[in-house]
């Protein structure tokens, strides 16, 4: 008898700890490093061979991992007739949109929206974020989500002010015609909370006080952002997590790699976004993974953490470690944990090689 | 053209038409609710000139139609008509009518083929047997005392339907007629009975899905939680997990086999169930031909998605 890791359920080494994906059921598990190097042996030898190796006492150990790892069911026995049936998880990236996801700023009218559209479904793009900076009625509102009928974008997320004249039912009304609508967002409410715009409580509105004049908001790293899934797993290990097959259009109709960025790659009064994502350097950062970039590729959520390329904490190197990320994966904790120490300092402390710390 | 039948709320339908955008290919869709909804359907046959077809507002052209890819195709008209008589008379005329399009296009390459011509539950088996495949001991019959006979007391077995579903509603309560394990001592004291279905139960390890499309094998592994709970018991297990579904690759002798057996049944594409007994043999159960492949394509990110699409203008290509 042996045992295998379920090969949806991957482990992932970090400088301090790691964790373990489990893709299935989209949620993932800390476990030390320790029990990383064993789980790597697995695939090797039998649990009484690997036992051999340690103490008594180290071998007790080894069996709470392993009890762990079942009362998880993160793992199976096998024999070894069907040892070799098990394949891996192929880590093929595969996806017939050109362009997966969209964020476009508007001004208070739907105009540009309606213009987009069409060019967007040309381009395969499923998601779409729509952000209007000026004031809104529900008319607007209709009329924006209205361009998107005969689109075959499924999901489509709303940002806009806060507005008393707004009414609950009229909003309720707009998400039950429109399944493809997906989260509100309002900035600038009297309050930060989620309210329910039904008593089934299927269709929540996200108020936060904060205001928005533009998109610098954007970019927070944070558990509750991560991500927990085969396709984002899956993207990570080749592409940016943020900004792979994505395309911005800001409130002058600049279209970018993300609205926080400077570099423009035409206006969509003249040029298509096929033309724009044609250009040289648009799909640059499509290629920054989690593994190219400092810090990050010594951190265990390096494939489940959405990466932000716009703030970054040394701008002259494009791959430097996330400045909105307040995580130290050299110590595994976050500012304001007790023992928190910045990243540079701890590598001030500790003579940081540059070569990478961890293999991946 | 590549011409996709199917229902329209299938899901699975446009995740092969993103593909099929993808790669430019020239496709168009009909969905059985096409028929009767407000769009022009017609067919016109008359002395003189060929016959005319018009589904979903556009003339079907026999003539450009190089691949076909089966889907799905059915509506219910249960739900409009509420009246038993009713339904099933406009089912007729519904099946007529798609049995004179489906023998229109029968010459056509296609992936799959439409439920009519599927094969029963019986048939599977032999020709599985006959591929080489090991089946379970099955019987069908309306005499109580073979059905006695045919049940040993050392292993389970169980019972279930040749095709039909069954959903009855009495009163308050709903009754399906799903798979269920056999007593032999609770079989009905009548000595004659309907015909039933009776199969050997094999032990499983791990149930198999195999989606198969142009000869080759994409195979799931589903791990169910009793028998994980049989085999550790040192485990606290919650239910509400739902089973482990994860890549698997068959030997090469039971997908050759496999493969035969879609041969002999003449599919292109369909998803066979597959037990790996706990003594490490493989049992073919089934063949279902309209099979939903995302189930196995989505968790094995094998994209199945994609070689559909690529097979249609394979098809399409190979006509012009
Ligand atoms: S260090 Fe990088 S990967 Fe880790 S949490 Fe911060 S941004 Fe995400």
């Amino acid at each position: 008898m042996n045992i295998k890791l379920h090969s949806n359920c991957i482990p992932i080494k970090g400088y301090y700890r790691s964790i373990i994906i489990d893709l299935q059921r989209k949620t993932y598990y800390f476990i030390p490093n320790s029990m990383f190097e064993i789980i790597q042996q697995f695939t090797k030898k039998r649990i009484t061979e690997i036992k051999k190796l340690y103490t008594e006492e180290e071998s007790k150990i080894i069996d709470e991992y392993i009890n762990f790892l079942f009362s998880n069911d993160l793992c199976f026995y096998y024999n070894d007739v069907n040892e070799d049936y098990f394949s891996p998880l192929s880590f093929d990236y595969k996806s017939p949109s050109k362009i997966t996801n969209a964020i476009i700023s508007v001004k208070s009218n739907s105009i540009i929206v309606n213009k987009i559209v069409e060019q967007l479904d040309k381009l395969g793009c499923k998601a779409i974020q729509i952000q209007m900076l000026d004031n809104i009625d529900i008319n607007e509102l209709e009329n924006i989500s209205h361009c998107f009928n005969d689109s075959r974008i499924r999901d489509i997320q709303l940002l806009f002010p806060y507005n008393e004249y707004l009414e609950k039912e009229n909003l309720l009304k707009l998400l039950e015609t429109n399944h493809r609508i997906t989260k509100l967002f309002v900035f600038g409410a009297p309050n930060s909370e989620i309210i329910f715009l039904d008593e089934y409580r299927k269709f929540p509105v996200y108020l936060t006080k904060q205001k928005i004049e533009n998109y610098s908001f954007c970019g927070n790293i944070h558990p509750q952002n991560f991500t927990c899934n085969m396709s984002f797993f899956i993207e990570s290990q080749f592409y940016n997590t943020c900004l792979n097959r994505k395309v911005c259009i800001d409130t002058n109709g600049n279209i970018k790699n993300c609205p926080n960025m400077q570099k423009t790659y035409g206006n969509i009064q003249d040029t298509t976004l096929t033309e724009a994502i044609l250009k040289q350097g648009f799909k640059d950062y499509w290629f920054i993974k989690k593994d190219d970039i400092d810090v990050c590729q010594d951190c265990e959520f390096r494939h489940i953490c959405t990466d932000c390329r716009a703030f970054i904490k040394d701008p002259e190197n494009i791959y430097s470690q996330p400045s909105k990320c307040s995580y130290n994966p050299y110590i595994a904790k976050w500012e304001g944990q007790e023992g928190w120490i910045s990243v540079e300092e701890w590598r001030k402390d500790n003579k940081y090689n540059q070569n990478r710390v961890v293999e991946s | 053209m590549i011409l996709i039948i199917t229902n329209n709320e299938d899901a699975s339908t446009n995740d092969v038409i993103d593909w099929l955008d993808f790669y430019d290919a020239d496709f168009f869709r009909i969905n059985a609710s096409d028929i009767f909804n407000y769009k022009n359907f017609c067919i016109y046959i008359d002395n003189y000139d060929d016959t005319k077809i018009i589904i979903n507002n556009r003339e079907i052209n026999l003539k450009e139609i190089n691949s076909i890819w089966y889907r799905r195709w059915g509506y219910s008209f249960n739900k409009e008509y509420n009246d038993i008589q009713i339904s099933s008379s406009l089912q007729t005329e519904f099946k007529d009518i798609s049995n004179y399009l489906f023998r229109l296009f029968k010459n056509i390459p296609s992936i799959n083929v439409i439920e009519d011509f599927q094969l029963d539950k019986l048939t599977q088996l032999e020709y599985a047997k006959k591929a080489g495949l090991l089946i379970p001991d099955t019987l069908v019959s309306n005499k109580r005392s073979n059905c006695y006979d045919f049940i040993d007391s050392e292993s389970s077995y169980i019972t279930k339907p040749l095709k039909a579903k069954i959903y009855l509603q009495k009163g308050n309560d709903t009754y399906l007629n799903y798979t269920s394990q056999i007593d032999k001592n609770k079989l009905p004291i009548e000595d004659y009975f309907f015909p039933c279905l009776i199969q050997k139960e094999i032990t499983k390890d791990i149930e198999i899905r195999t989606f198969i499309l142009d000869k080759k094998c994409y195979s799931m592994a589903i791990f169910s939680q009793s028998d994980n709970q049989t085999k550790v018991d040192f485990r606290n297990y919650n239910l509400e997990k739902p089973n482990r579904h994860v890549p698997y690759k068959l030997p090469d002798e039971i997908e050759e086999k496999l493969l035969l057996f879609m041969e002999y049944v003449n599919l292109n594409c369909g998803s066979i169930d597959i037990i790996l007994s706990k003594d490490s043999e493989y049992y073919f159960l089934e063949v279902n031909p309209v099979g939903q492949f995302g189930m196995v394509s989505i968790p094995c990110n094998y994209c199945i998605e994609e070689k559909i699409a690529l097979k249609l203008i394979e098809f399409d290509k190979n006509g012009k």
